[in-house]
């Protein structure tokens, strides 16, 4: 069965952006499972409906759950894979004999249950994640650079790291906005009249700048290359 | 706590104390980036909470809402808990300083973010710099990744970044699952 495993990242840049509604006709293109972990569903909608803030956005990520296009997963079958990932990242870099806690138990989760499940992909807007998964030297490099200080590189951890995530697939909101352009879905804003010159190029560009500026950890020059890419 | 933690939170406190004196906004905003490097380490409240309630005290004083001597009174106390050794105390006497500061600034609107949330999320923003996941920066500074998030998205962080997978074949990627 296929299956797209969500980090909160993208679900919260897609809300921000109007656009959570994607996820339903994305999911019958894709013939799969969205999985969203239990620790990731806290996260989105059950601590911000105990505040006044992101409680309207809670609530219209409940509705997808409620309606099936989200399914919920109990993460505490995966404790254990998540544990030991969490412990594998979390002891990569230390400064001073101490490790550096550079990811947290629910982004963790979501890379145990996507292993798990053999997920086409997970899908993931921060960064050091991402990094984690792709390029884990790369964190070290970030962490020594702005902390001034040498980083002890465990490169033994960081080996069986890339073992273990080897094969996992990574999206970010920033993809799904640009295939979700690419399929017409985002026709309904293609708005008449001359008030915008190039609608087309200006609809690709407004969506991406509006993933990015809500928190997707992508550049501007990514932008600048999908923007060459689709040709608008 | 950690000595090199403790020394540079005492050192901050004290420049701290003497800028609030000379009601310099600049030299604490500078001077909440100060412990942000052993926040990013550690994760310690110690480093967290200075860093906080500095950023928060530079902004207090430029709105002009800072009794200059009762912050000067809480700071030494803050130190003093902390040249004793006394962890708890030291945390205790930060929380104070950060309440007060709640307290005089929920004067101007129940529902705007507080100065106090706003230096959380601003540290948030710092850790994250430093190579710390959005989860783990949000759930050290205690705010929400989606406070984070909005907040992330409108620096240049990102930019900076090398990326081993080119965008391109990440498209691939979603055409192939969603096509």
């Amino acid at each position: 069965m296929k299956s797209l495993v969500f980090d909160t990242g993208p679900l919260i840049s897609l809300t921000m952006n109007n656009l959570l509604w994607l996820i339903e006709p994305l999911k019958e293109r894709f013939k799969g499972s969205f999985i969203i972990p239990q620790s990731v569903k806290a996260e989105l909608v059950d601590d911000p409906l105990r505040t006044k803030r992101f409680k309207f956005e809670a609530i219209q990520i409940l509705h997808y759950i409620e309606n099936g296009v989200l399914t919920v997963v109990d993460d505490r079958k995966y404790k254990e894979q998540t544990l030991k990932l969490l412990n594998m990242a979390n002891s990569c870099f230390s400064v001073r004999g101490r490790a550096i806690t550079a990811v947290h138990y629910g982004e963790a989760s979501a890379v145990a249950v996507a292993k798990a499940l053999h997920a086409d992909a997970i899908a993931i807007d921060e960064r050091v994640t991402r990094e984690l998964i792709e390029d884990p030297e790369r964190i070290g490099k970030i962490m020594e650079h702005k902390l001034h200080t040498k980083i002890a590189i465990n490169r033994g951890i960081i080996k069986d790291l890339k073992k273990e995530l080897k094969g996992l697939n990574i999206l970010r909101s920033f993809e799904m906005v640009t295939i979700a352009f690419e399929l017409g879905l985002l026709k309904r804003y293609l708005v008449r009249g001359d008030e915008i010159p190039n609608v087309r190029k200006t609809l690709l560009e407004s969506v991406l700048w509006g993933v990015k500026t809500d928190g997707c950890a992508v550049s501007e020059k990514e932008i600048r290359q999908v923007m060459k890419l689709e040709r608008v | 706590m950690d000595e090199t933690v403790k020394k540079d939170i005492l050192a901050v406190l004290d420049k701290g104390r003497e800028l609030v004196s000379k009601n310099d906004s600049f030299g604490l905003h500078e001077l909440s980036n100060r412990t942000i490097h052993n926040a990013s380490i550690f994760q310690d409240e110690g480093s967290i909470i200075v860093a906080v309630v500095m950023y928060a005290l530079s902004k207090m004083i430029q709105r002009g809402k800072v009794d200059i001597k009762t912050m000067e009174r809480m700071l030494k106390s803050a130190a003093d808990c902390l040249r004793r050794n006394e962890d708890q105390c030291y945390i205790g006497a930060m929380q104070a300083i950060a309440n007060k500061i709640r307290g005089a600034d929920t004067k101007m609107g129940l529902y705007m973010r507080t100065v106090i949330d706003e230096a959380r999320v601003k540290k948030g923003f710092k850790l994250l710099d430093h190579g710390i996941s959005l989860a783990q920066a949000a759930k050290v500074l205690g705010v929400s990744q989606w406070d984070l998030m909005d907040y992330v998205g409108m620096t240049n962080v990102y930019d900076e970044t090398y990326k081993r997978v080119d965008v391109k074949q990440r498209i691939q990627l979603a055409r192939r699952l969603f096509s």
